[in-house]
């Protein structure tokens, strides 16, 4: 028993030593990837188990709701859907246009992209990063550096991917940047997150750019991650200091990070060369 | 008397797992900064309990599980773990003599030291918080341990699982 002193510091310098090994070769290496990968196969049960407690809830929303709300729901859904499809009749005729356009001026086509819906089973714990967790892994042809969509714009993209299931970044986490353009005047420049779900800021944008409260970023796909002409965010707050040499922009993501539960998964199409 | 050994393993995993689960429980963002460090309260406990039993290689292998299921980078749990775990061992002898409010207090020092490491590696990824709020979770687990304590005491006396020496 008095012998344990020694032995205890000799162990705790030891395995001490490993760990802080780990935190050194993750940082500076990737030789712990594949056993990440591995390793995340066990996370999964976790989230699973953690997203019971909705799945009731979601189930009983579901289950026990009046057949008049769900008449009234119906209807909603209907007359959405006639005004998609008018929409649609004329995305066929400038699609159609576009290509025909683009073919003048020898440029390639642009394809469609293909998507795969996913669902998210759990946000990441950690207050500092803006993770969240989906259902589908490389079993489906999911691969890190995807993007991923919901239904109003651009999220974020996989950073991990186990057999099934995906860890990705939102735009909003401090470490995400995206290259974007004013849908407007195609100005070109980058959004960076915050750490706050509702904002993103516009980096080095010059006090003179015609750039407005209320415009609309989309992907400009400059950074060969990112498909082109997604939309992002709608600038929000715009500060001109004379005495600074750029002006503070802040935008509004246009998806909703924290409400969405089903993403859409972007698989690009190949480019024709 | 002694504890059976079984049952006493069955139950340290089982608190383990909840409190795990328990750390990945789905908040809102603006909450998040409060939940508990709840796997390193319970490990606390039983380190407390049994520390002629706890391994550090163990707690190596659990920190792992648990950055994976956190998605932290892999090292920063098992870090804060060893180091917590041998504060622990260091000081079982005095911690057994203290009050529960004194005992909340340590921990709160434990927690805080942990939470340092954990917001040193965070920062050599790059993420950085402004002020002092990495240390709300230490606060929060203070608040939490009395009644976690009391919990685990009940449970504890139920299995009929002894103190080690």
């Amino acid at each position: 028993m008095f012998t344990k002193g020694p032995a205890v510091s000799f162990r705790f310098a030891f395995f001490g030593l490993i760990a802080l090994a780990l935190v050194l070769i993750s940082l500076y290496t990737d030789w712990l990837d594949p056993v990440r990968r591995e390793l995340s196969t066990l996370a999964k049960p976790f989230y699973q188990i953690t997203d019971v407690p909705r799945r009731i809830s979601d189930w009983s929303d579901e289950t026990f709701v009046s057949r008049g709300e769900l008449v009234q729901e119906k209807e909603r859904l209907a007359s959405e859907l006639l005004i998609h499809q008018r929409k649609l009749q004329q995305m066929a005729a400038l699609a159609a246009e576009n290509v025909r356009l683009r073919q003048l001026l020898n440029a390639t086509e642009i394809l469609e992209d293909d998507v795969l819906v996913a669902e998210l089973i759990g946000v990441s714990p950690n207050p500092l990063s803006h993770t969240l967790v989906l259902n589908r892994g490389s079993d489906d042809g999911v691969s890190v550096g995807q993007p991923v969509l919901d239904a109003k714009g651009l999220m974020g993209q996989v950073i991990e991917v186990g057999p099934d299931s995906a860890r990705v970044l939102l735009l909003t986490d401090p470490s995400h940047a995206l290259p974007v353009q004013v849908n407007r005047n195609g100005i070109r420049t980058i959004a960076e997150g915050t750490g706050s779900l509702d904002s993103l800021t516009l980096r080095h944008v010059s006090n003179t750019t015609d750039i407005r409260v209320g415009d609309l970023l989309v992907s400009s796909g400059l950074g060969q991650r990112f498909p082109a002409g997604y939309p992002v965010a709608v600038v929000e707050h715009i500060e001109r200091d004379p005495g600074q040499p750029f002006a503070q922009i802040t935008a509004r993501p246009m998806a909703q990070m924290d409400r969405t539960r089903n993403v859409l998964l972007v698989f690009e199409a190949p480019q024709v060369d | 008397m002694l504890p059976d050994r079984a049952s006493v393993y069955i139950l340290v995993v089982l608190t383990v797992f909840v409190a795990m689960l328990l750390d990945v429980y789905p908040l809102a963002l603006e909450y998040r900064i409060f939940r508990p460090q709840f796997t390193l309260l319970v490990v606390i406990y039983w380190v407390y309990i049994l520390p002629q039993s706890s391994s550090m290689a163990l707690l190596l292998l659990l920190g792992l599980l648990q950055d994976v299921t956190v998605g932290a980078p892999l090292g920063q749990h098992p870090l804060m773990l060893i180091m917590v775990g041998y504060l622990c061992l260091r000081s079982y002898r005095r911690v057994r003599h203290f009050a529960r409010w004194q005992e909340s207090l340590w921990v709160l020092l434990l927690v805080a030291s942990a939470q340092l490491l954990a917001y040193w590696v965070q920062a050599l990824h790059g993420r950085q918080m402004d002020g002092f709020e990495f240390l709300l979770p230490a606060v929060a687990s203070a608040c939490c341990w009395p009644l976690l304590a009391m919990v685990f005491d009940r449970l504890r006396r139920h299995y009929r699982i002894a103190r080690q020496v």
